[in-house]
């Protein structure tokens, strides 16, 4: 099998802005408001959003400028030289793990949504297979590729978002904002998790520890990087806002995808566009078709850098089959949930701690 | 022996498989499309089992005149439609799906017409409509709408402009912007309200003759007793209307002096206000904005410079029906027409909390509430004429 070559495997600053939105945007988008709604009152979830959302900002930014420090090294070849090599293989293990894990889970929870709205008949298992070989597709060819696939699609989901948004406008009822601020601490605390939980994107942006090396020259990738999440975060609040003041607190908390619900509201009159959600269904499925790519191709870098001399392929083809056998392990929707949550924890808790780690050995050397 | 070059051409034909087609492959002629559903009681329905009998309206494509094979097939019905009992919804309508030559299809469901009876039934109706926004093919925005009598009859009378009577009752309930009617329902918003509790109203049709429905009053459903209390008339929903500020149109018969004068409503808006949190009878404010014109004036002087005078008139009008209609909801339904409950979620939360239990069931705390109406009313212009008949006539 011949592959085409790009002349080199670089990225640029604005890929990294890209990626990240490519990378958290997914599954959990679909369900944050639900979440949020559950444990506060009326539009309190906004102040929790905001709060989650500056402290992913803030990791977000501590991942980038410590990697940033490291130019064209990868987490291997830093992380050895900041703590030993034993433990650094041990890390980059954690986050292959993670990487396969995250593939699993956004294999199994599309096949899922497909399943439940838009294919009644077709077996789980199939749409899964389906999905993944279009993500091992992806995955094989070159790495760069990756990025700028990304650039292509992400205008598309951003453009989605908007739509969703503009056109449910008509539905929104204003009486649904009140009570303000009536939310106790509890609520904001647990809204506050489940807001960087989801914004981190289950603990993924844990990866741009690995993507930095492959900036030549990452002076302003911090600064981007912020962009990026900043980004992520004005969609869920743009979603989050409209789910309450459409559907109101109460019932937002009650459905299972609320923002595929509100995505179902919006009904054109007459014409072709008279049903939306199958148009938001499309760029959706894109979005978490991102995400699986960069999760897999994550753990296939890992892969690379602690044996560098096997062929790329080897590790596509060895890691598929395990995904796949991953994603069929859960035996109902609510066990994908829980699944979900505890690779977010575990993916999360990586990242953080990693980071931290890592930053506080990096000052006490200087 | 396999060449090794051959391998990858074998893996591609085997890779073939998933290009057979879908699962959920079917074609669109073989699909019926609800269009319209009733639900009624059954004829033998005990209080143990509350046995119902669905209606699905079933569009006929032939029967429509759009399909370009057919020629001249207006006669034909556009519509089948098909009833079953049952005790649950999913079930009819799959031993519905028995007598239906096509797989039943309600992505396309407009409208849900329920009969005065069921919806009558304590607790039932939440239950009922549970399919509505659980099931995968149903959308939040199908309408809902009660019937006196019947409701299956509704999808039989023979609409004059319309082959389908569910699609004429959907652009009936639509496109109604009578001051004596209300907004149209949606499931998802009758599922805010199941899931909140709160009261709140069903537009109400009843046949007029074979060939027309009409569309007017509303049904009044109490949130915690989980079932419709009573009927609001035409005349008294225009008067909720002007008390929650969602007359939009419709005409004030005023009495100016010994002779009357009729508005036209070009807008309402009102607020409530919660004076005192007193927990047994709380005192509630509602100030009431209206605007209208005068269209017909069988004084015989110029109102011209007389709309100041004009407006008084108008406002005690506008205090005299919001006061019956307060007074109707207070003591003959004992339930919160008003959606005052939404108010008082929304802007004295603590307060709500620990009443809403009693607001308009138990206790009846609404029952016992004191409201004072305030209305400002304003006329925008008096018409094009002055006077149209000299001061003797």
């Amino acid at each position: 099998m011949k592959n085409f070559n790009y002349s080199d495997e670089n990225i640029y600053d604005r890929d990294i802005l890209i990626a990240i939105p490519s990378m958290v945007i997914a599954v959990a988008t679909l369900f944050l408001p639900r979440e949020l709604a559950s444990v506060t009152i009326a539009l309190d979830g906004i102040l929790a959003l905001l709060i989650g959302g500056s402290i992913t900002i803030l990791i977000t930014w501590m991942i980038v400028k410590l990697a940033s420090r490291f130019p064209q090294q990868s987490f291997l070849t830093y992380t050895s030289l900041l703590i030993n090599k034993p433990i650094a293989v041990l890390l980059t293990c954690f986050f292959i793990w993670y990487g396969i894990l995250v593939v699993s889970y956004e294999v199994r929870a599309i096949a899922t949504i497909s399943h439940l709205y838009l294919f009644d008949k077709t077996p789980i298992e199939v749409i899964a297979l389906n999905f993944l070989l279009v993500v091992v597709y992806a995955v094989s060819g070159s790495r760069s590729a990756i990025f700028r696939l990304n650039a292509l699609f992400f205008p598309i989901i951003i453009l989605i978002a908007m739509f969703v948004t503009i056109l449910s406008f008509r539905f929104v009822v204003i009486d649904n904002i009140y009570p303000i601020l009536q939310t106790d601490v509890k609520g904001y605390i647990e809204a506050t998790k489940k807001s960087v939980i989801s914004l981190s994107g289950y603990g993924q942006i844990g990866f741009l520890l690995f993507y930095i090396s492959l900036i030549r020259n990452p002076v302003k990738t911090p600064g981007k990087a912020v962009f990026g999440m900043s980004s992520v975060i004005g969609i869920n609040l743009l979603i989050y806002t409209m789910c309450i003041t459409v559907f109101g607190n109460l019932a937002t908390s009650n459905l299972m995808f609320p923002t595929i619900e509100l995505a179902r509201t919006v009904e054109f009159p007459g014409g072709f566009f008279n049903r939306f959600e199958s148009l938001f269904f499309v760029v959706w499925t894109i979005a978490i078709f991102t995400t699986s790519v960069i999760a897999f191709d994550a753990a296939v870098m890992g892969l690379q850098s602690l044996l560098p001399k096997v062929n790329k392929l080897k590790f596509v083809f060895f890691l598929s089959p395990c995904i796949y056998f991953l994603s069929s392990l859960p035996k109902h929707s609510p066990e994908v949930g829980d699944a979900g949550r505890l690779i977010g924890t575990y993916g999360l808790t990586l990242t953080v701690t990693v980071t931290i780690i890592l930053w506080i050995i990096y000052i006490v050397r200087k | 022996m396999i060449k090794r070059k051959n391998i990858p051409l074998l893996l591609s034909c085997f890779l073939l498989i998933f290009l057979t087609g879908c699962w959920d492959y079917e074609e669109i002629e073989e699909r019926a499309f609800i269009y319209g559903l009733a639900i009624d009681m059954a004829e033998n329905h005990s209080s143990t089992l509350p046995a119902i009998k669905m209606t699905d309206q079933v569009i006929v494509p032939s029967g429509t005149g759009t399909s370009p094979s057919q020629t001249g097939g207006g006669n034909q019905p556009a519509y089948r439609n098909l009833s079953i009992s049952g005790t649950s919804l999913v079930e009819i309508n799959d031993d519905i799906s028995k007598m239906a030559s096509r797989t039943l299809f309600s992505k396309h469901l407009q409208v849900i017409i329920i009969s005065e009876e069921v919806a009558r039934q304590p607790k039932l109706l939440p239950k009922l409509l549970d399919i509505f926004t659980r099931g995968q093919q149903m959308r939040r925005g199908i309408k809902v709408a009660i019937s006196q009598g019947d409701a299956s009859s509704l999808l039989d009378i023979k609409p004059e402009h319309s082959k389908v009577p569910a699609e004429y009752i959907n652009f009936l309930l639509e496109n109604q912007k009578h001051a004596e009617t209300i907004k149209a329902l949606r499931i998802g918003k009758m599922q805010e309200y199941f899931l909140s509790e709160l009261s709140f109203n069903i537009p109400f049709l009843y046949i007029i003759n074979e060939k027309n429905i009409e569309n007017d009053g509303m049904a009044v459903f109490n949130g915690r007793q989980g079932k419709m209390i009573g009927t609001v008339t035409g005349e008294e929903a225009k008067s909720r209307n002007l008390v929650t500020g969602e007359a939009r149109s419709g005409n004030l018969v005023v009495d100016i002096g010994d002779e009357q004068a009729t508005f036209e409503i070009k807008g309402t808006d009102s607020n409530f206000r919660l004076i005192n949190k007193n927990k047994a009878n709380p005192d509630l404010e509602v100030n009431i904005e209206v605007e209208a014109s005068l269209n017909e004036n069988f004084n015989t002087t110029n109102p011209k410079n007389k709309l100041s005078k004009y407006e008084k008139f108008v406002e005690e009008k506008v205090r005299t029906l919001a006061e019956e209609s307060i007074s109707k909801a207070q003591h003959e339904l004992k339930t919160d027409i008003f959606d005052i409950g939404t108010y008082l979620h929304g802007h004295h939360y603590p307060y709500w909390q620990s009443i809403k239990a009693d607001w308009d069931s138990g206790e009846n705390i609404f029952s016992k509430s004191n409201f004072k109406v305030k209305v400002n009313a304003t006329i925008k212009h008096s018409g094009n004429t002055l006077r149209s008949k000299g001061s003797s006539q």
